[in-house]
């Protein structure tokens, strides 16, 4: 078999900015400086992959990242810069995003040939092959082997021509059951190497009983960990136990619900859905359970206080509102930290800007209608307003009449702010809404999956690792293959090359 | 677009590769490097866990800086791969080793092995690594030794070739630490160090 | 601009443009005649330079019950120089019961004469963004960090040359100059305390063999077992173990070679360090450090900068980042809980200065309070040592208070606790006898509050004009008398000393 891979590949994190679409609005005033300098295009995103369908970036993505042609906008890379020169030759900067579209692929083509970073590879090339067209590091490489050497590779230690089951297997043991197994165990497993059936039976067997090892589910164990991002725990506020010097809530009700989403037969769209509370009956084995709302009484501080038919799993939390919203009335911070940690959006990097209609309306005077601020405002202000009947600090609980206290503080207007909004250029009434459409979109997939890949894998994914990746997230997603369940995606991972060859 | 049965598209892409039976091998093809290697850093906690088990020394016992602090739950619990979002506030293991990093390794690897060697010292009917010889230590001596650190750390037979340069290895060594008892011990404790902080103990 | 390039210079230039990535290091270039040290201290969440050295009173302002002027009695002008400075003490901070007693005037006594702000605007409200665009000048120069220039060009021969010892924040990400040796990026050391031991992988290890035998079990490992293992040679292209394996060369050796484990090791002989039984000792310098910085054993930031101290003085690094973390701290035995809070208890409130989101003046004045105790007393160790020729440490030192933004500047009329959001808009503080001391650059608006900029040549202010975060980068730099051919920096000369 041969693909195409890249021989070094650093910087590009292809898979950590996934712009799933990106509105074609008048970004380009908010970014250009007053000299006319280097002026960032969100919409080439999109439209570079319109021009080469077949690039290795676009192989399961609409969009590639900015990095493509940025350092960190809206200044440019090698590349950027070969293209820029080459961009509307003589017209007025800055460009209408309607005349930069126009000239993109006129520009494009003028550096096809050339070399930006000096590799001895031409741009189309790498970016045909997925390697990156200004990083001179970063080169494609043939990765075919002879017939000899898959033989010999196939007899050795490693079978490094393609996927080697023992190399998985035992991969799996560390991975996930947090050891290295034993010899008696290597041995065994070998001993199924003639038959494929049994090596998969094996590898799946043991996938399944270190999927319920306290290294993985349990307190501090790998599921815990993938949360800390997410939840951000910080022990000085912590309630229940161990409590922290000014208790406030209690972060572990959050990692037991991630557990809880992440496991068994359950839908992992619970991370943003999920009504349950749940609680952890054992630490060995690890075990949970969904708390009846009966049993919440008299859980002031550790507890769920939001009732259940206004719950939206993690991000309706005790934990989360009092660190995210805490006394703020239109909580930007909030929904960011939703849309990034569960949808792998990072709006300060520019990363899923779906600009809403007349927005942002400032309804707390906070002046982000300017027009360097509405860049991102225009997407997360109204992407906010559904969060904002959610309580922070102390009460935690819906309350639609939350805006009025603010009015002191943050201006009369406040109490304005609609509860309805918008994600993914979709209106939504609630945050219920928006939790749906947020858990059913390819955002959402290819960001529990990016996370899993990310971990196991060793790395995010690669070009190279960008068809079996895309068959990952997508399986996820559809109903007749691991229909959301993430533990039918492992038994999957383990068995992909990017896994499996050494 | 119907997508192709999952296992299906896995196996087109994946297994026509494997080749479970042995195979005649060429002399004038050897096996490639890894083209792509994506090995990992066995952390802190997996690497004493290991340990642990094959040198049957409890987990909270096998390394404790100063006598007190766990080296890889606190004493060097960042450096070596782990995280600690609650303090420390760091939330995923670091992306790349620090220059602390095969320091500190190298510090655990060393006392782990010191360790077991006072214990076989300690007690040695009931030794694991370090045996004393009958007599001057010779080559059988020494494949012995190679033999057992390659099983208990790597968790595998040493090679003929590895066997060799371990040998020599002691063999050279054995001018400063001397021959008696406590020579032999040394030598046991530099070479279970050598193996223990190889690349091979170390990722995976 | 018009810099003469000294043959320092051009070295480290040179080894700039040669050295690619991975572990090539910085050309040994003799630095040492000459050297600077970069202080990056992170005001992390965004601190204020209109609650502290640019305040405006109330009576100046005719919008001042509204915005965020102060009382007149709160604002002092210390010693008459162009530096206010607030001195303010509260009951509570917001809804949280804890008393605490601010000051700022006696930093401005102290350290006037080396106290520089210069105003500026920013360009990101994101904290992450914000943080790293306040230490890359928004990637003014290739996307490289202050502390990654410094150490390119001040850190040869140091075994550590840039040390981030704050955790959990974007003023340590790596910049985006793919072009540095890898020995000038930042090296973690995440928990100050213990991380000493870490730099040495035979000291104080019981029944370690002699140093000999350890070298050349090392030498048997790096030198064969390795290299003719199997494993390396099907997995050696791996960047992590390539890493790895070049790591265990020259670094291990400078940073072992240097006995870091003792020089940094701040702890005396302890219960909870027993250093003697393990055959370790204290710095030379621990007993100093630790009198200067007495909560060392729990207030993170006091454990950082003892530990900076030392990687100045004895000569690991050139560069250091510390700063609050974003955790509360309070004193020994304090918790909301066992009979309430007493004045001072909490030390660092949580999310540092952005929890002036929730009581603005409490948390400025707090956190301002807070990171310039530890500036000055960084300072005091720092003239107290002497570098060469009669000239201490100090006098080669330069601190640079990094933060995201500034906050906004209205207030609920008359209100004294309310809270602010992130405002771009803002004023750096830079210590350092480098810099062009007592020197206010700019000036603030006192009908907006808002800042104004300078003539970077002559430091006229300009009111319309906002400084930009490249123009505050490049300040910087030139101070720190760093080249930086072909970057296209603006010349700052107004910030540099004897402009």
């Amino acid at each position: 078999m041969t693909s195409w891979r890249v021989g070094r590949f650093s910087g590009l994190k292809a898979w950590a900015a996934v712009i799933t679409a990106v509105g074609l609005s008048a970004l380009a005033a908010g970014l250009a400086s007053p000299g006319g300098e280097a002026v960032a295009k969100p919409p080439a995103s999109m439209e570079f992959c319109k021009i080469y369908p077949t690039a290795h970036a676009c192989a399961a993505s609409p969009v590639v990242n900015c990095t493509t042609c940025h350092t960190v906008p809206p200044a440019r890379n090698l590349f950027g810069a070969q293209v820029a020169e080459h961009l509307a030759p003589g017209a007025a900067r800055p460009l209408s995003d309607a005349d930069y579209i126009a000239a993109l692929p006129a520009a494009l083509k003028a550096v096809e040939a050339l070399d930006a970073d000096g590799d001895g590879i031409s741009n189309l090339d790498e970016i045909l092959k997925g390697s990156a067209p200004e990083n001179g590091d970063s080169r494609p490489t043939a990765v075919s082997c002879t017939p000899g050497q898959t033989r010999s590779a196939a007899a050795g230690r490693w079978n490094t021509c393609g996927y080697d089951p023992v190399h998985a297997w035992r991969k799996v043991v560390l991975d996930v059951c947090g050891r290295s197994p034993t010899r008696a165990e290597t041995d065994a497993f070998r001993r199924r190497l003639p038959s494929e059936s049994s090596w998969r039976e094996g590898i799946s067997g043991q996938l399944d009983t270190c999927l319920r090892s306290p290294y993985w589910l349990g307190v501090n164990g790998v599921l815990w960990n993938l949360a800390n991002a997410k939840i951000n725990p910080q022990d000085s506020i912590k309630a229940g136990p161990r409590a922290g010097s000014i208790p406030l809530a209690d972060y572990e009700w959050d990692y037991n619900l991630f557990a809880w989403m992440n496991t068994g037969d359950r839908d992992v769209r619970g991370l943003l859905t999920s009504q349950d509370f749940v609680k952890r009956v054992s630490d060995d084995p690890p075990t949970f359970a969904a708390v009846p709302d009966a049993d919440l009484k008299g859980m002031r501080q550790a507890g769920q206080t939001v009732p259940r038919e206004k719950r939206a799993g993690m991000i309706t939390t005790r934990w989360f509102t009092t660190v995210n919203t805490m006394f703020t009335p239109i909580p930007r911070t909030t929904a960011a930290a939703a849309y990034r940690q569960y949808l792998g959006l990072d709006l300060a990097r520019m990363q899923g800007l779906h600009p809403a209609v007349a927005e942002p309306i400032d309804y707390d005077a906070k002046g982000v209608g300017a027009p360097a601020c509405a860049v991102c405002h225009s997407t997360l202000d109204p992407l906010t307003y559904p969060f904002t009947r959610y309580d922070g600090i102390i009460r935690n609980n819906y309350n639609p009449n939350r805006l009025k206290n603010f009015v002191r503080t943050d201006g009369a207007r406040v109490v304005e702010a609609p509860e309805a909004g918008e994600i993914f250029g979709q209106k939504v009434a609630n945050l219920l809404e928006w939790s749906q459409v947020a858990a059913n979109s390819d955002a959402f997939a290819q960001k529990v999956t990016w996370d899993y890949w990310k971990m196991m894998v060793g790395r995010e994914p690669s070009p190279a690792d960008q068809t079996e990746f895309a068959l990952m997230w997508k399986s996820l997603k559809a109903p007749d293959k691991f229909n959301y369940r993430v533990e039918r995606m492992l038994h999957a991972l383990v068995l992909t090359e990017a896994y499996g060859r050494p | 677009m119907r997508m192709p049965g999952l296992f299906a598209a896995l196996t087109l892409a994946v297994m026509a590769a494997v080749a479970v039976a042995p195979a005649v091998v060429s002399a004038q093809e050897a096996a490639p490097a890894s083209t792509d290697p994506r090995i990992k850093f066995k952390d802190g906690e997996r690497y004493l866990r290991d340990l642990s088990e094959t040198f049957e020394i409890p987990r909270d016992e096998i390394c404790r800086e100063l006598s007190r602090y766990d080296c890889s739950n606190k004493a060097f619990r960042i450096v070596l791969g782990g995280v600690d979002p609650y303090d420390a506030r760091v939330m995923q293991p670091l992306d790349q080793a620090t220059l602390a990093s095969p320091i500190a390794f190298d510090r655990v690897a060393l006392q782990v092995c010191a360790n077991r060697v006072a214990r076989d010292r300690a007690d040695p009917a009931k030794a694991l690594l370090f045996k004393s010889a009958a007599g001057r230590p010779d080559r059988a001596w020494r494949d012995a030794l190679t033999d057992r650190l390659y099983d208990r750390i790597l968790r595998r037979d040493a090679s003929v070739a590895e066997r060799d340069r371990m040998a020599a290895f002691l063999q050279g060594v054995e001018g400063r630490t001397g021959r008696s008892a406590r020579g032999q011990s040394e030598q046991t404790l530099l070479a279970c160090f050598a193996l223990a902080s190889s690349a091979e103990a170390a990722f995976y | 601009m018009n810099l003469t390039p000294s043959r320092r210079g051009l070295l480290a230039g040179a080894a700039a443009s040669l050295a690619g990535p991975g572990l090539a290091r910085a050309a040994r270039t003799p630095g040492g005649a000459d050297p600077r040290f970069l202080i990056v201290l992170c005001g992390t969440g965004g601190c204020s330079i209109v609650d502290s050295f640019l305040a405006v009173r109330e009576s100046e302002s005719a919008n001042g019950s509204t915005l965020n002027a102060w009382p007149d009695q709160l604002v002092q002008s210390p010693g008459g120089g162009p530096f206010r400075a607030i001195d303010f003490a509260s009951k509570t901070i917001g809804a949280i019961p804890v008393p605490f007693t601010a000051n700022q005037s006696d930093f401005v006594k102290r350290h006037g004469q080396d106290m520089m702000v210069a105003t500026y605007t920013g360009t990101s409200v994101n904290h992450g963004v914000a943080e790293h665009r306040s230490v890359t000048g928004n990637a003014a120069w290739r996307g490289r960090t202050l502390q990654e220039a410094v150490a390119l060009t001040y850190g040869a021969g140091k075994p550590i040359p840039n040390v981030h010892l704050v955790n959990g924040v974007s003023f340590t990400d790596r910049g985006t100059d793919d072009s540095l040796p890898s020995s000038a990026y930042g090296e973690r050391a995440p928990s100050p305390n213990l991380w000493p031991l870490s730099l040495d992988g035979r000291k104080g290890v019981p029944g370690a063999p002699d140093a000999k035998l350890f070298e050349a079990a090392r030498a048997f490992r790096n030198g064969t077992l390795d290299p003719e293992s199997d494993f390396v040679r099907t997995f050696g292209d791996s960047v992590r173990l390539k890493r790895w394996l070049e790591l265990r060369g020259a670094p291990l050796k400078d940073i072992e070679g240097a006995d870091l484990i003792t020089q940094l090791m701040v702890h005396s002989d302890s219960e909870d360090m027993p250093l003697k039984a393990s055959g370790l000792k204290s710095s030379p310098l621990a007993k100093k450090v630790r009198e200067a910085f007495p909560a060392y054993g729990f207030d993170p930031l006091e454990s950082q900068a003892a530990l900076a101290f030392l990687l100045i003085r004895c000569g690991v690094a050139s560069t250091v980042t510390l700063g609050p973390e974003t955790s509360a701290v309070f004193n020994k035995g304090a918790a909301l809980g066992r009979g309430g809070l007493s004045a001072g208890d909490m030390r660092n409130t949580p999310i540092a200065f952005d929890f002036s989101h929730q009581a603005h003046r409490e948390v400025q004045s707090l956190m301002w309070s807070r990171v310039l105790s530890v500036t000055d007393r960084l300072i005091t160790l720092l003239k107290s040592e002497e570098l060469a020729g009669g000239k201490s440490y100090w006098d080669h030192s330069l601190v640079y208070v990094a933060t995201e933004f500034g906050r906004s500047r209205n207030r609920p009329a008359g209100a004294m606790t309310f809270g602010s959001g992130h405002d771009l808009n803002n004023g750096a503080l830079i210590v350092s006898p480098l810099v062009n001391g007592g020197k206010m650059l700019g000036g603030v608006d006192p009908e907006t509050l808002m800042t104004y900029g300078f003539d970077p040549l002559s430091g006229r202010p300009e009111p319309g004009r906002h400084m930009t975060e490249p123009e505050i980068f490049s300040g910087i730099i030139q101070a720190l008398g760093i080249e930086t051919p072909g970057a296209g920096l603006p010349d700052m000369r107004v910030m540099r000393r004897k402009a």
